[in-house]
């Protein structure tokens, strides 16, 4: 789970929401915020996630091993500048392409973590 | 639907759930309750759904009923989400949950038109610990080779999923 950037009043907001410190007034405003404003939204999306780094590369050897099985697939990315999506796709969907876009970019010296 | 295509469905979405589950009750053995009763009622009522999107609507929509049973129990001894965030995180984990899928059948078709050696070798290098010089050595190839293997390989995918994304 993401905890950088405390300072933060939004991310102070999520990270009490999850740690259940957050009060009742509080609540309200994250409930808020939830449902009308998209940029919140997607944050608090970040925190929850798992980390897709590590479990795409385990999905992908799954694919690599068996190919044929119906598992999911994914290839690990890393970190790196993201581009700004084409706006007729979902944001996600290329935040996703975009970083593994930004992998194929990396020196072969560089492999992912 | 047999109970192979009902399993693969539901692994390929329980990570998605989840996170969905536990984004609300903040609480892994509650989420862990949830999600198991969530695949047990699936089974037992729609174990006929094959179709992907179908299947993943109804998952969610079942756990939002697992949450909001949850809720009620809950909702005197610590703050939760009203029933409307609720409902509104459902359809958005729905949607997300959705675009996620697309995103790996797009890199599931990338990298099935790298042929099966540039495919070994990229997961090789990426996914092993092993060093590349290493592995250079393990393949009889010089360390430079293999770098220069590598980057035409990564050239090729981006190539790849530049096309599928503008198709």
């Amino acid at each position: 789970m993401n905890t950088s950037n405390q300072s933060n009043p939004r991310t102070e907001l999520i990270q009490k929401y999850l740690d259940q410190t957050i009060s009742s007034d509080q609540l309200s405003e994250f409930q808020a915020l939830l449902t009308s404003d998209a940029t919140f939204r997607d944050q608090f999306f970040q925190f929850v996630q798992v980390d897709v780094a590590v479990e795409d590369m385990i999905l992908f050897h799954n694919y690599m091993d068996q190919p044929n099985e119906p598992v999911e697939e994914g290839i690990p990315f890393a970190e790196g500048l993201i581009p700004e999506p084409p706006t007729a796709l979902p944001s996600r969907f290329h935040l996703f392409v975009s970083r593994f876009l930004s992998l194929l970019g990396r020196p072969a010296s560089s492999p992912v973590r | 639907m047999s109970t192979r295509i009902f399993f693969s469905l539901f692994i390929q979405n329980e990570t998605d759930l989840r996170n969905y589950v536990q984004m609300i009750v903040r609480d892994w053995n509650a989420t862990d309750e949830i999600v198991q009763e969530t695949a047990a009622i699936l089974w037992e009522k729609y174990a006929d759904l094959a179709d992907p999107a179908a299947f993943r609507k109804t998952l969610f929509q079942t756990a939002k009923f697992q949450i909001l049973a949850w809720r009620r129990d809950r909702a005197r001894d610590r703050l939760v989400l009203d029933e409307d965030a609720i409902a509104f995180l459902t359809d958005e984990s729905i949607r997300r949950a959705d675009e996620t899928q697309q995103t790996k059948e797009l890199i599931r078709s990338a990298m099935e038109r790298l042929d099966e050696t540039d495919r070994n070798l990229f997961a090789r290098a990426y996914l092993t610990q092993t060093p590349i010089a290493d592995q250079a050595k393990d393949l009889g190839l010089t360390p430079m080779t293999m770098y220069k293997r590598l980057q035409k390989i990564r050239n090729r995918l981006l190539g790849i999923i530049q096309e599928l994304l503008n198709r």
